[in-house]
């Protein structure tokens, strides 16, 4: 490389052949609708005064069943089983004294609560111990012998292996400066060494998956605006280059896999509630900033990080110099450096809410105002930009509460009274979304099983998710049943969705993907016979090139949707309803013929036939009623596909025994 | 809008009838489309990873573009692409790491003319690169950009601009001498 002038030749010519594809706008057309609906621009709302504690960061994590110790007694049944979609499980109460101001983390098969106090009239006892609800086993261990002073407001993290805890208050109002580390599965603790940083309160945290990262929170002396990441693995602390932020307190702080992001919190007056933010990359020890966000403030938000945006709902802020409570939704967008006001929750102001992120949908519930404590609570799919309210839970108004997401449900405890002093809860319940609109798969479980496309279709709004590596497709509607799931083959890395939607006039699919280094990925759509039920089982062909979708619409006839790809060209199968000969089972005596047999995919095959086309044999089988299912009467369905490359199915007579 | 590109629009059906109700955003997208997928491409290496990016890109600018945030149409959707290249980089670099394990005999017999030699040479010395090197890189040079613009795009300072473009070069020049060394034994 000699001079700037052979680069800028090189670069030139090595794209120069370089075209968007015939399926980029269709593509993109698609996905800005998408994007467009899931912003509808509200009205803010909300007038009543502000009030400011951080809650427990949660962090997600996997980790091992660790070895058994003493339980709280024999376990009481707290949670199992599952409540069931939609549905919230019956109250229970932990084996520990009723909290606020504590944190709660979910660490892969348990949800640790520690800390926290209980300030009355009687005094301000705040605690150094907590308890752990191991979901597999229904039941509390104490966690206690931590090597730290009692505290409240401080925060915690997992770390995958560690529950590093740091910071907060003791129970005269002193800032703490140091912290420690719970292991769950040997009960025991650590230190954790001295931290750079001044004792504090209301600090942002985030686990960045090497690092907790610790920014702002008030001090001795009020609102501070320095952090420092500790490193488990080295254990050690690192000061956070200066960040183009003000002193705050109570910002929100998510990671996004690449920064960590901090918006809003409550500044020192006169600053009051400042919606500014800033944008910390750990790889390259950089800040960039953030722009303003809208609103009067976001201090206590509910927040998550959603995948691809962050989205802050609620908090609160000041109008005029009036604090003023929100239930305002908005998202930052990284990829266009922007905020956008999203639909607000059917919800009043709320504050100090507790919050999920499941994977698929953000839940909310409770928070409130100063002076009143939500009861009700909220759903969102950011894909569809919609909100579905929770059904009642059977808890208490209550603020300082906490909520960790255990896999497949929110688990809600502590908090207390908004007016009552005194009134601390030990209390909580779990709720479980409803799969519907919140999609069903594990799309977290390892790095290489990602979400990679989140579809929505038609006005109706049903959503899909899709998964790397072959592993699963879940395709659902708030509104609506899921009507159809399908596995992807484990050929090889895939962009892949199919999405059954509810069409005009009946049922459709569209069929999105392909190899990705083949193609761009492109939608088909297939309007399927109304009144047609749309099977559950679609099947991919073992070579992962094409899928068929099967369905017994009468007693003596078949439908089948086809679909494929072959060599990076898409290919459509038509509709076809096929003659089926199905011997009805005898009548026993006395007894009236029972409905017909119920028919399904067993197997595929193909054969790529010399020339060009391909053989394509599918195995069905029919279930005669009263009989277990696949113990019935195999039947077989050749397809040829023509070396013009278009799939031909002939009208063959589904018979017993046919090929 | 172009005949062709509406009839492809229209093709679309439904959705894509409705999105053709924005003619103008896709002026937009054609007028810039081809730019940002080449611009993309030399920022991953990848064009078809490149398209994606790119469609996610113009998604995520159409929202804004359609409450008048956007006054630079070509500027905010080179932003956006570079963001969106930066945010897909942690899938982007499993995929190399998937990628890296297939080279070597496993490719098979390849083929050989001068323009793929030459693309994988563009894309060899482009990989030495950190990406926020490539990044300015690829906006200084390919895009000839003024520094303020390419520090516009990223995000960032001129000064850090120029600091990025002067290391990313010197890189350039070792990555590109070690080939010749390379050619002469």
């Amino acid at each position: 490389m000699n001079d700037a002038d052979e680069l800028t030749a090189l670069l030139r010519r090595r794209v120069a052949d370089v075209e968007p594809g015939e399926e980029l706008w269709p593509v993109t057309a698609r996905r800005a609708r998408r994007a467009l609906r899931r912003r509808r621009v509200r009205q803010l709302g909300g007038v009543v005064a502000a009030m400011l504690v951080v809650v427990g960061i949660s962090v997600t994590g996997v980790e091992r069943l660790g070895g058994a110790r003493t339980a709280f007694g024999p376990a009481s049944p707290v949670l199992l089983p599952a409540a069931g979609p939609n549905r919230w499980s019956p109250a229970f109460a932990a084996p520990i004294g009723g909290r606020t101001g504590h944190t709660a983390t979910w660490t892969g098969d348990r949800m640790v609560v520690w800390g926290g106090w209980a300030p009355s009239d009687r005094g301000t006892p705040a605690f150094a111990d907590g308890a752990a609800l191991v979901l597999a086993q229904d039941g509390w261990l104490p966690v206690g012998g931590a090597p730290v002073a009692p505290r409240h407001g401080h925060t915690a993290v997992w770390t995958g292996t560690e529950l590093v805890v740091w910071g907060g208050l003791t129970p005269d109002g002193t800032p703490l400066a140091d912290g420690a580390a719970y292991d769950p599965g040997a009960g025991s603790w650590r230190r954790l060494p001295p931290a750079p940083l001044e004792g504090r309160s209301g600090h942002g945290v985030v686990w960045t998956g090497a690092g907790m990262v610790v920014w702002g929170g008030t001090g001795e002396d009020g609102a501070v605006a320095d952090g420092a990441v500790y490193d488990p693995a080295g254990d050690t602390w690192r000061e956070l280059p200066s960040a183009p932020l003000g002193p705050r307190s109570a910002p929100v702080a998510v990671w996004t896999g690449a920064e960590v992001l901090l918006v809003g919190g409550v500044a020192d007056d006169p600053a009051g509630f400042p919606v500014d933010g800033a944008a910390y990359d750990p790889a390259a020890a950089r800040w960039r900033p953030l722009p303003a966000a809208p609103g009067p403030g976001m201090a206590g938000a509910a927040a998550a990080w959603t995948g691809d945006r962050l989205l802050v709902v609620g908090g609160d802020g000041a109008v005029g110099g009036a604090p003023t409570t929100t239930n305002q939704a908005l998202e930052y967008d990284p990829v266009t450096d922007a905020w956008d006001e999203v639909v607000p929750p059917p919800l009043g102001p709320l504050s100090r809410a507790p919050h999920v992120w499941t994977g698929t949908s953000f839940v909310v519930w409770g928070g409130g105002t100063p002076d009143h404590a939500r009861t009700d609570g909220a759903a969102f799919d950011p894909v569809v930009g919609r909100w579905r309210p929770l059904p009642p839970a059977p808890l208490d108004g209550r603020g300082g509460a906490t909520a960790v997401w255990a896999g497949d449900r929110m688990v809600v405890w502590g908090g207390s009274e908004v007016q009552v002093s005194g009134g601390q809860r030990a209390d909580g319940a779990a709720f479980t979304p409803s799969p519907v609109g919140g999609g069903t798969a594990d799309l977290t479980a390892g790095e290489q099983l990602r979400t990679l496309v989140a579809e929505v279709d038609r006005d109706d709004a049903t959503a899909v998710v899709a998964a790397e590596g072959g592993e699963q497709v879940v395709a659902g509607g708030p509104d609506r049943p899921v009507v159809g799931v399908a596995a992807l083959p484990a050929v090889g890395p895939w962009l892949g969705a199919i999405v059954v939607v509810d069409a005009p006039g009946g049922y459709g699919f569209d069929v999105v993907g392909g190899p990705r280094r083949d193609r761009m990925p492109r939608a088909v759509d297939v309007a399927l016979p109304a009144g047609l039920l749309v099977p559950p089982a679609p099947r991919f062909s073992p070579d992962g090139r094409t899928l068929a979708w099967l369905e017994q619409s009468t007693e003596r006839e078949v439908v089948l949707v086809h679909a494929g790809w072959h060599a990076g060209s898409e290919q459509l199968g038509p509709i076809r309803r096929v003659p089926l000969e199905v011997p009805r089972e005898p009548a026993a005596p006395g007894t009236r013929p029972g409905p017909g047999p119920f028919l399904h995919l067993a197997s595929w095959s193909q054969t790529d036939l010399a020339g060009g086309g391909a053989a394509i044999r599918l195995q069905l089988l029919a279930d005669p009623p009263g009989r277990p299912a696949g113990a019935g009467t195999p039947y077989g369905l050749l397809m040829e596909r023509t070396p013009q490359g278009t799939l031909a199915v002939p009208d063959p007579q589904l018979v017993p025994g046919d090929r | 809008m172009d005949a062709a590109l509406r009839g492809v629009v229209e093709a679309t059906g439904p959705r894509g009838r409705a999105a053709a109700r924005d003619a103008d955003f896709a002026d937009v997208f054609a007028t810039h489309a081809r730019d940002a997928v080449r611009l993309a491409t030399l920022l991953t290496g990848d064009p078809h990873r490149a398209e994606d990016l790119v469609s996610e890109a113009f998604a995520r600018v159409y929202v804004r573009w359609r409450r008048g945030g956007v006054m630079d149409p070509g500027a905010y959707l080179r932003r956006a692409v570079v963001n969106q290249v930066r945010y897909s980089a942690r899938r982007r670099f499993l995929e190399r790491r998937e990628a890296s394990r297939r080279h070597g005999d496993q490719r098979g017999p390849r083929a050989h003319d001068d323009d793929i030699a030459e693309r994988d040479e563009v894309d060899r010395l482009l990989a030495v690169l950190s990406e926020r090197q490539r990044t300015a890189i690829v906006l200084r040079y390919w895009e000839d950009l003024p520094e303020a613009a390419v520090a516009a795009a990223m995000g960032c300072p001129v000064g850090t601009v120029k600091s990025l473009v002067s290391r990313g070069m010197a890189r350039l020049r070792v990555a590109g001498a070690g080939d010749v060394r390379e050619g002469a034994r």
